[in-house]
């Protein structure tokens, strides 16, 4: 094995540059849509779990988050996206995940999240099924 | 107890020079190292197995960094990556002891990610460390052009690699 190799000689990053989470409003469903890009991991994890909790708010908007741009998923990424789930589950609120590349698709279907998330293709179909989910759920107020 | 697989013990020709790092384990570092192996597989790895070995190796590495140092953090992580002109044997190695994490859900399923990514995975763990080797089928076919891995093949991958 050769010397200790320590890449902050070669790269200083902090796990906030390599994720960014980016927030948009579909006017159709309501639906809160958030863009997911650079690099899924255990570096980053904390800061996507962080992003994701800040759109929880009290109204019970659908979530969508959109995994298009995502260059890398790991396990702990998953598991926030497993959590995130749960907690969607738990307040009734609908949360669908776009998934269309194979970096994406290929993790989350060995640990078989594909299916117990709503899992997409694209955004439209996310949002259908979203507006779906929202129509079909009785309109009351805890 | 581990079963011992063949490769393991069968010498290995390398094609080109391997991949090694060794670097304090810690998670930004681990993230750092899976870029320089993704671009070191990319040579001559087809690239839908290049994202398998990565997230594979990327989980063996984040086991070292969570288990197998949580009584003395820092210690080392080392990263191994050879090419044969058949196949891509993949070594992280930690000088820790992983705990089996029993009530973590998905923390419990890097384990079983990274034996379903590979074609073979062999785990030796002791208390003076652990060495995790990923095994996989990587026809070589030089620099130049890369195709796809046939699909056949990978839903074959659970067991040991086929004899030849």
């Amino acid at each position: 094995m050769p010397q200790t190799w320590d890449p902050a000689e070669e790269h200083n990053v902090a796990g906030d540059e390599l994720l960014s989470v980016v927030a948009t409003t579909d006017t159709g469903t309501g639906a809160t849509i958030l863009s997911v890009a650079g690099e899924a991991d255990m570096l980053t994890a904390p800061v996507l779990r962080q992003r994701l909790d800040e759109h929880f708010g009290a109204d019970r908007t659908p979530i969508i988050v959109d995994l298009s741009q995502l260059e890398f998923l790991g396990s702990n990424a998953i598991a926030v996206l497993f959590d995130v789930h749960e907690r969607a589950s738990a307040e009734g609120r609908a949360f669908a995940v776009v998934a269309a590349t194979r970096v994406v698709r290929r993790p989350l279907q060995v640990t078989g999240l594909d299916t117990t998330l709503s899992v997409h293709d694209d955004l439209d179909q996310a949002l259908k099924a979203v507006h779906a989910s929202a129509a079909q759920r009785p309109h009351h107020e805890p | 107890m581990n079963f011992n697989p063949r490769w393991l013990s069968e010498p290995f020709d390398d094609v080109r020079p391997p991949l090694q790092l060794q670097m304090v384990a810690t998670d930004r570092n681990v993230s750092l190292a899976r870029r320089r192996l993704r671009d070191w597989l990319t040579a001559d790895v087809s690239s839908e197995l290049v994202d398998d070995l990565v997230l594979a190796a990327y989980e063996a590495m984040t086991n070292a960094v969570e288990h197998g140092y949580a009584d003395c953090p820092h210690g080392p992580v080392r990263l191994q990556a050879r090419r044969s002109s058949d196949h891509v044997l993949i070594t992280v190695s930690d000088d820790g002891s992983w705990r089996v994490p029993i009530n973590d859900h998905f923390r419990g399923r890097g384990l079983s990610l990274i034996r379903l990514l590979a074609d073979d995975v062999h785990i030796a763990a002791g208390p003076d460390g652990t060495v995790v080797r990923l095994w996989a089928e990587a026809p070589y076919e030089g620099l130049a052009h890369l195709r796809s891995r046939p699909a056949a093949r990978r839903a074959t991958s659970l067991g040991p690699p086929a004899a030849r």
